[in-house]
């Protein structure tokens, strides 16, 4: 099975339990601990994904979070509530970690040495990706002022691409809420993001 | 908004969503009565869905997968594309990276744009692609960016244009007005190169700042013709949407320039041009964006109802907003009659009795970036044993497998070899150096993520700074070493006493460190009468006692070059340049203005500049929102 053919992971399945449940409290310290094991457990996944996708598989990015909830959770000993509450806050993560670095290379481009952290993921991703993020990301805030969970929609559909049914198993809605929020939230986005593009000089 | 309100708004959104055409401008008449306020938020959202299909359809963490795993974002082309060999990135945006490139067959500079893969997923794309490419290299004008050909690269589609060196429109506005003179100059000349597309039948329908180049001989070239009509989805073509694989964000337009019946997604036709044409004119004479508002909705909205602002000159005045009818057959029905309204306003004006100097020569002031002609220049000054005082311009290609990091490299103090930064195939920057005597480079160990370099003045360590520290490596071997820590690399200068004289921190002054290790301690003050807020750019003296450097200021008169010494805080001011500077034997300054490497003679031992500053040579790289211009002298 995949899992023996990965390295065990650093972190025990009842640590990021815990950790799951102290974020779910609203203790912020675990999200910072849960983050890069979310983020290395992704990458690691990735990776071994994305070897296999050139043999002829296709990458599933809802496979990925699963598998990093496999790896990182044991299913079986949660509640069927820790299932669906991981699916939320496994997006929240992914949106965080993929926001933050691209914030960060985007600093240490312009910015030349002044962030210290040694990243190998600087050259991951395009410049135009990085910003096209984070401009995203900012408009998602907004979007979460005026409507939290279309918010959320967006989260765990484009950062996590969990599916429909996932989604509207998460927040308690039918799928049917999911796609009208889905195809309202990107008007609302796409409004906030030209609004801010004419706003700011462009690059060359 | 009012959760009743914004209930509202969607319900309307989602029905207005399944009418096509005529029908829905009636429904939303209906439904939203003579409710303005709520009819200009439903279309403010009803806008974007033409751009929703394809926004967000790739699950950021797949696109984020795919770029950990192949290491590929972020790499350049590989280094030969077709005829052309890529030198280094100029810029990257929404529609894609632009690289200098050169082309081995015909011998000249050029320019690769390579468009996002997402433009083009199927033939019927690809086949507009080339349509439009074919008929954008058709136009044959000055103030056409020309395009020579394209091609793709791994299925990914490139164009290969003339080589500009410039600045965009944008960059040279600014936030401020131009000068009236210099604001018709360009629109005259933007309207000739429109002329000339329109003539064809070709319309460009995103003009804008961003797109409009202007060379440093003061010539508009417009960018990307016909290319907006590639990035334009398949309107209603549900699937050939959804197989788009976008990026966030990259099929923004930008709104502030729309036609009104760009903006109503109308069918447009040359006459939008002239709007946009008009939205750039009076926004280069009134110094501010002419349409915008605190959010898309609201600059939709002024683009559809809000007239522009007045302009001083009477005449121009009247022929902007004319360009700026909301309704296109109120509008001038070619650029041609544009450009005769432009070139001979109604009534004389100061504006119109200035002679026009399209044609001739203006000195571009504060260029901000002047892109390096050549992949990497270092400046070779013959030394004393040759009575020929011309400098030696020395430019390499990169070695195999790495694309340079624009204009860093720099000779020894013997003039035999050169180190400069490149970048490898996955990604990792370090400093190479180079013999002049050999083609070949070596990548120098333990010096991976430099910024800068430097050298030693036996010739026999490289200075450099990375990850926060200021390092020397020995080039015969051996680890690197660390001198200090630094927040910023503003240059850095070894003297023969063993020193290295240096600008460690950003927004401080010159400091000086033992090259053997120690905390860098100032040496010069900033003058606060002169607003100064920062000095930079240290180069050490012959005497190895005195230094230049730049003194910035918040002032633009007041930064100008000096000279330091190690033994008092007294500073002699040389010349008010917004420049880094060095000394060439036997006995120059060297300096950039505007993108041009000038030299003038200068008594070191005096610390004196006499006669005038002369131009060596075009085309370095000079960035003069940092006062960085990058050049470098060897002695012999």
């Amino acid at each position: 099975m995949a899992r023996k053919s990965q390295p065990g992971a650093t972190v025990t399945a009842d640590e990021v339990t815990l950790l799951l449940q102290a974020w779910g409290r609203g203790e912020p310290e675990a999200f910072d601990r849960l983050a890069p094991l979310v983020y290395n457990e992704l990458r690691r996944l990735a990776r071994y994904h994305m070897a296999r996708e050139r043999q002829g598989h296709t990458l599933q990015p809802t496979a990925l979070v699963h598998e990093v909830y496999l790896r990182l959770a044991d299913l079986h000993s949660l509640q069927w509530k820790n299932r669906v509450h991981f699916f939320a806050i496994s997006s929240q993560i992914i949106r965080r970690v993929l926001v933050d670095f691209a914030r960060l290379r985007q600093r240490r481009k312009r910015g030349g040495s002044q962030v210290k952290l040694s990243l190998d993921e600087c050259a991951e991703l395009s410049e135009s990706h990085d910003a096209a993020l984070v401009a995203l990301d900012d408009a998602l805030m907004a979007l979460e002022t005026a409507d939290a969970r279309k918010c959320r929609v967006v989260e765990m559909k484009f950062f996590a691409g969990l599916s429909t049914e996932e989604i509207a198993e998460s927040l308690q809605v039918s799928p049917e809420t999911v796609l009208r929020d889905w195809k309202l939230a990107k008007l609302w986005l796409l409004r906030e993001l030209s609004a801010k593009e004419a706003h700011e000089p462009g690059t060359p | 908004m009012s959760p009743e309100r914004r209930s509202r708004v969607e319900e309307i959104v989602e029905a207005a969503l399944l009418i096509d055409g005529p029908e829905r401008g009636s429904y939303l008449h209906r439904v939203c009565a003579d409710d303005a306020d709520l009819r200009r938020e439903v279309e403010s959202l009803l806008v974007q869905e033409k751009r929703a299909g394809t926004f967000l359809t790739t699950p950021a963490l797949e696109a984020a997968a795919r770029a950990w795993v192949t290491g590929q974002a972020g790499t350049p082309p590989a280094a030969g594309v077709g005829p052309y060999r890529v030198d280094s990135l100029l810029g990257a945006g929404a529609m894609g990276e632009v690289y200098r490139a050169w082309d081995t067959r015909l011998e000249r500079a050029v320019a690769l744009k390579f468009l996002p893969r997402e433009y083009l997923t199927d033939a019927s794309a690809m086949e507009r692609f080339r349509r439009e490419a074919r008929a954008a290299s058709a136009l044959n004008h000055s103030n056409i960016c020309t395009v020579y050909d394209i091609g793709n690269q791994d299925g990914r589609p490139f164009i290969a244009m003339e080589f500009l060196d410039g600045q965009t429109l944008r960059a040279r506005l600014s936030g401020a007005a131009l000068p009236a003179r210099k604001a018709l100059a360009y629109a005259i000349q933007i309207a000739h190169g429109l002329a000339a597309a329109h003539r064809k039948g070709i319309v460009h329908r995103d003009l804008k700042p961003e797109n409009l180049w202007i060379t440093r001989d003061e010539v508009i070239k417009i960018l990307d013709f016909g290319l907006a009509k590639v990035a334009e989805p398949s309107i209603r073509s549900e699937t050939a949407a959804d197989s788009l694989t976008t990026e966030p964000g990259t099929l923004m337009g930008t709104v502030g320039y729309m036609s009104p019946e760009q903006v109503r997604g109308e069918r447009v036709d040359h006459r939008t041009d002239i709007f946009s044409f008009g939205v750039i004119l009076h926004e280069m004479l009134a110094g501010k964006r002419t349409f915008s508002g605190a959010s898309a909705a609201d600059t939709i909205s002024a683009i559809l109802n809000q007239e522009p602002g007045d302009l001083a000159d009477a005449a121009i005045n009247r022929v902007v907003r004319r360009c700026l009818e909301k309704d296109r057959e109120k509008r001038f029905q070619s650029v041609s009659d544009l450009a005769f309204a432009l070139e001979t306003p109604a009534d004389a004006n100061p504006v119109s009795e200035q002679p026009r100097r399209t044609g001739k020569r203006l000195p571009l002031i504060g260029v901000a970036l002047t892109l390096s002609a050549a992949a990497l220049v270092g400046i070779l000054w013959p030394g004393r044993t040759r009575t020929q005082r011309e400098p030696v311009t020395f430019r390499f290609g990169p070695p195999e497998n790495t694309a340079l990091v624009a204009a860093t490299g720099v000779p020894s103090p013997d003039g035999r070899q050169i180190a400069f930064l490149a970048t490898d195939a996955n990604g990792q920057t370090a400093i190479w150096v180079r013999s002049l005597a050999s083609s070949s480079a070596r990548r120098i160990p333990g010096t991976e993520d430099a910024t800068g370099a430097f050298w030693s003045p036996d010739g026999k360590f490289v200075g450099f700074e990375t990850h926060g520290k200021l390092r020397k490596v020995a080039l015969g071997g051996g680890p690197a070493q660390n001198i200090c820590n630094i927040s910023s690399n503003l240059g850095a200068s070894w003297s023969p006493s063993g020193d290295i004289i240096l600008a460690p921190y950003n927004r401080t002054v010159i400091h000086r460190v033992p090259a053997s290790g120690g905390t860098p301690r100032p040496i010069t003050t900033l003058n606060l009468d002169r607003q100064e807020n920062s000095h930079r750019w240290p180069y050490v003296l012959p005497d190895g006692r005195h230094f230049l450097f730049t003194a910035r200021s918040a002032l633009k008169e007041n930064t100008a070059i000096y000279v330091g010494s190690l033994d008092s805080s007294q500073v002699w001011r040389l010349t008010t340049e917004q420049s880094s500077s060095a000394y060439a034997p036997p006995g120059y300054l060297l300096f950039a203005r505007n993108g041009t490497l000038m030299a003038q003679r200068f008594d070191a031992r005096k610390l004196e500049l006499t006669g005038d500053a002369f131009p060596v040579a075009d085309a370095i790289q000079h960035l003069t929102a940092n006062a960085n211009a990058q050049f470098s002298v060897s002695a012999d």
